[in-house]
């Protein structure tokens, strides 16, 4: 993880702004006045202070709602297809956003020239799930990010708590800061590992099948089949999700483990060699399913297969729309 | 599993594997063990497609959510393709889709991709034998069932 300078920084809405937040809303102010984009897509205050929404500026009047911390979670690529069909758009976007877009761009979902890629350095983002074991969510009057740990300020007193106790799991791994690729960079650039290394880990369910079965199983229970997680997900844009076409009937709409279990199989599936990992999907859901590790295994697969990482080169080919003459042959196990 | 004499198990139980043959090689193979008269288990259902790789992923899914115990996909050999590519399609989604399943707790032995011509009737045999064996070796899946009862219609009946 790049090592940031100690500074302060609040993260409480119209707070004091660091370097960072500072330009970004000057970039957006810019473009916006210059008509070089009609609409930025980036993070205001949410009404508490460990959370971000999205937002959706169209004035330079109004930058000053964008906000960068700890905090900023969504995955915006999932806003690209419809808002960047008609003008140009300028993302605030981390890497693994960028990532996603790029996603968007190989499936021609988003055109490159629509875009204006505003790169975020991002060091890591807070997991709220993982904060609440720290300090009771509804004490927490503000947030001070200063010397690697986070300053909440609860009616109780300060609470200091280490950065690297509560950050998301998908940051701890993640080898991609920085997005590939940005017409402005806003920070200094974060530290990027080889692919398939740090990248991809796994997470195994360990012990025999029928173990895994039963986990998984135990797992998807808990799924109310909100697709909450199909909405937060850039790669899911189709019009007709497999789950919701009647013909062919793939998943049924009643609460089974089965019908269940196949919509989730079928969509880590069909996120194969497409998912960047953002961890988006289990951030949105309700039942605290362990998304991330279905589509993490599976990029791993991907990559250990076919060399392929999604979302680096908005040319290149999805994994599985291509083939090689020199592909494995199917071999017994 | 225990096994009795003739290889079906003690009590009863006997797997279910879906087959899914393209037309213009592994589904006349298969034809061809049939006319010549050559035993294979009858353990399979056979679904003709066109193409090897007009096998989506979901159609594998979707046996094994309905009950099956084993699926065979068989196509042409790599470069035999009636289609020319789709085989190679294939060759890359289905094992993919096997490791997966893999994790998901589903042995990867349950499925089988392979390659067989409008000629190999006895290959075609000899690879039906073999799934059937494998499968029968790991018993049913182990889907922990739902309180509602197995013979809803689409699922598969014991």
């Amino acid at each position: 993880m790049a090592a940031q300078p100690a500074r302060l920084v609040r993260m409480r809405a119209g707070g004091e702004m660091s370097d960072v937040q500072t330009r970004m809303r000057e970039a957006a102010a810019r473009l916006l006045t210059d008509k070089g984009v009609s609409l930025v897509l980036g993070y205001t205050a949410g009404s508490i202070p460990f959370r971000t929404v999205p937002a959706f500026v169209d004035k330079p009047e109004d930058v000053e709602r964008l906000v960068w911390n700890r905090f900023c979670t969504n995955n915006l690529a999932v806003y690209l297809p419809r808002l960047a069909a008609k003008g140009r758009v300028a993302i605030v976007a981390k890497g693994c956003d960028a990532r996603a877009m790029t996603v968007l761009m190989q499936e021609h979902q988003v055109l490159r020239e629509r875009v204006v890629v505003l790169g975020m350095p991002c060091a890591g983002l807070v997991d709220v799930r993982r904060l609440a074991y720290k300090v009771h969510l509804r004490d927490v009057w503000n947030i001070v990010e200063a010397e690697g740990e986070l300053r909440i300020g609860t009616p109780g007193g300060e609470r200091r708590v280490p950065l690297a106790e509560v950050l998301l799991e998908e940051c701890g791994s993640c080898a991609y800061h920085t997005p590939p690729f940005a017409d402005e960079m806003l920070g200094e650039a974060g530290v990027i590992l080889p692919a398939g290394q740090a990248s991809l880990a796994a997470k195994p369910l360990a012990g025999p099948s029928a173990d895994r079965l039963a986990a998984w199983q135990a797992h998807l229970e808990r799924c109310l089949r909100c697709y909450a997680c199909r909405a937060a997900c850039p790669a899911c844009y189709c019009r007709t999700c497999f789950a919701d076409k009647p013909a062919p009937r793939f998943v049924s709409k009643t609460n089974r483990l089965e019908e269940t279990w196949m919509f989730h199989a079928g969509r880590a599936f069909h996120l194969a060699g497409r998912c960047v990992e953002c961890g988006a999907c289990e951030r949105a859901c309700p039942a605290h399913i362990p998304l991330t590790a279905l589509t993490r295994a599976l990029s791993q697969m991907v990559h250990d297969r076919f060399d392929f990482v999604a979302g680096i080169d908005p040319a290149a080919v999805p994994a599985l729309g291509t083939f090689r003459d020199t592909d494995p042959e199917p071999t017994e196990h | 599993m225990s096994q009795g004499a003739n290889g079906a198990s003690r009590n009863g139980w006997e797997p279910v594997i879906a087959a899914f043959l393209c037309n213009w090689c592994s589904y006349a193979g298969a034809d061809l063990a049939g006319s010549s008269r050559l035993g294979y288990p009858a353990n399979i259902r056979v679904v003709r497609v066109p193409c090897s790789g007009r096998v989506n992923p979901l159609f594998v899914l979707d046996c094994f959510k309905k009950g099956f115990d084993g699926v065979l996909v068989a196509g042409c050999h790599p470069g035999d393709c009636h289609y020319a590519k789709g085989n190679y399609y294939a060759r890359r989604r289905l094992p993919l889709l096997r490791d997966f399943l893999g994790y998901l707790g589903i042995e990867p032995e349950r499925v089988r991709i392979d390659w067989v011509s409008a000629s190999e009737s006895g290959r075609f045999a000899q690879v039906v034998q073999e799934l059937t064996e494998e499968v029968r070796a790991l018993g049913p899946l182990g889907w922990r069932l739902s309180l509602q009862d197995w013979s809803e219609c689409g699922r598969v009946e014991r």
